[in-house]
């Protein structure tokens, strides 16, 4: 009976660490990952995002208001969805600007240009976030 | 007791124990509003809305105006839906305005919803050209921006946004 009140407690304290391991073991295994291209970044908070979408280029009108461009690749058969958000970043780390997550499908195995209008700042890192859609 | 079955309970002890804790278990699912509801639907969704409204007012913010007008004034009029998605457009209106204003900060662009006094007008469209069968449905939405020379009642800019979605039947647009 001392042995069943000994796993109750120690279910209840030890939860939280088993609950930060388990979710730190599928974060190591779906993991996140940062990709750099053209002098800019690419963040994907699940690698297996980056695997199946590719970013395949990043072009920027420099100046402020500029337009960003950003080409995927659908490297699926299937009809993919995801969430794109664009940050503008200064030299010292600064966000400047930053769009909402906006949903991008694309074609399977298509590649498509993601355009976001006046949002580039002159000389600036553009981080581009893709996100699963739900 | 047998050794055997004290892993077990020790199991099924801690697996409700350490449930997530975050996850949301009350009636209504508080979302993001970028994201896409589990209802489905072909229509124009909020993330539809948002999505929009920041591409069209980032434009118009960073466009050219003649250099005459020391404030150009910019009227948003009528937003005009012709879907069979029966929703209000002055969500878009709304969403619009507001975020011409965001991103326009600084700049020397005024916004009005009342045509007086204003040197363009820019109003909106939303069409549509939907399919069904017994499989489902299929919902091309186009919505167009036009600005206009209010003096000369001319076009000098236009946008486009257009979305394809396919579903099933159903769900009701309020």
């Amino acid at each position: 009976m001392r042995f069943i009140y000994f796993i109750l407690v120690f279910s209840f304290i030890s939860c939280t660490p088993m609950k930060r391991m388990q979710t730190g073991i599928s974060r190591g295994l779906i993991g996140s990952e940062k990709i750099s291209i053209d002098g800019h970044e690419v963040y994907c908070s699940e690698g297996p995002v980056c695997s199946e979408v590719e970013v395949l280029a990043i072009s920027v009108e420099n100046r402020d208001g500029g337009r960003v461009r950003v080409t995927f690749k659908n490297r699926t058969d299937n009809q993919a969805l995801v969430q794109v958000r664009l940050q503008i970043i200064s030299a010292d780390g600064e966000v400047l600007a930053e769009t909402r997550a906006e949903n991008f499908p694309i074609p399977p195995t298509q590649e498509k240009v993601y355009e976001m209008p006046g949002v580039y700042k002159k000389d600036a890192k553009v981080r581009v976030m893709i996100n699963t859609a739900y | 007791m047998s050794k055997k079955v004290l892993p077990l309970i020790a199991m099924l002890i801690w697996t409700p124990a350490c449930t997530y804790v975050t996850k949301q278990k009350k009636g209504a699912t508080i979302m993001d509003v970028s994201q896409e509801d589990t209802l489905g639907g072909t229509g124009t969704s909020s993330a539809d809305v948002r999505s929009m409204a920041e591409r069209i007012a980032r434009e118009i913010s960073s466009l050219t105006w003649p250099k005459d007008l020391e404030n150009p004034r910019i009227a948003l009029l009528h937003f005009d839906n012709q879907t069979r998605f029966a929703f209000d457009p002055n969500v878009i209106k709304d969403r619009l305005l507001i975020d011409l204003v965001e991103f326009s900060r600084g700049g020397n662009l005024r916004f009005t919803e009342n045509p007086e006094g204003a040197d363009y007008i820019l109003d909106a469209r939303i069409t549509a050209l939907s399919k069904g069968s017994q499989a489902g449905v299929s919902d091309y939405l186009l919505y167009s921006f036009k600005l206009r020379d209010k003096k000369s009642d001319t076009l000098v800019w236009a946008f486009s946004y257009e979305t394809k979605k396919q579903g099933r039947t159903g769900v009701m647009y309020r």
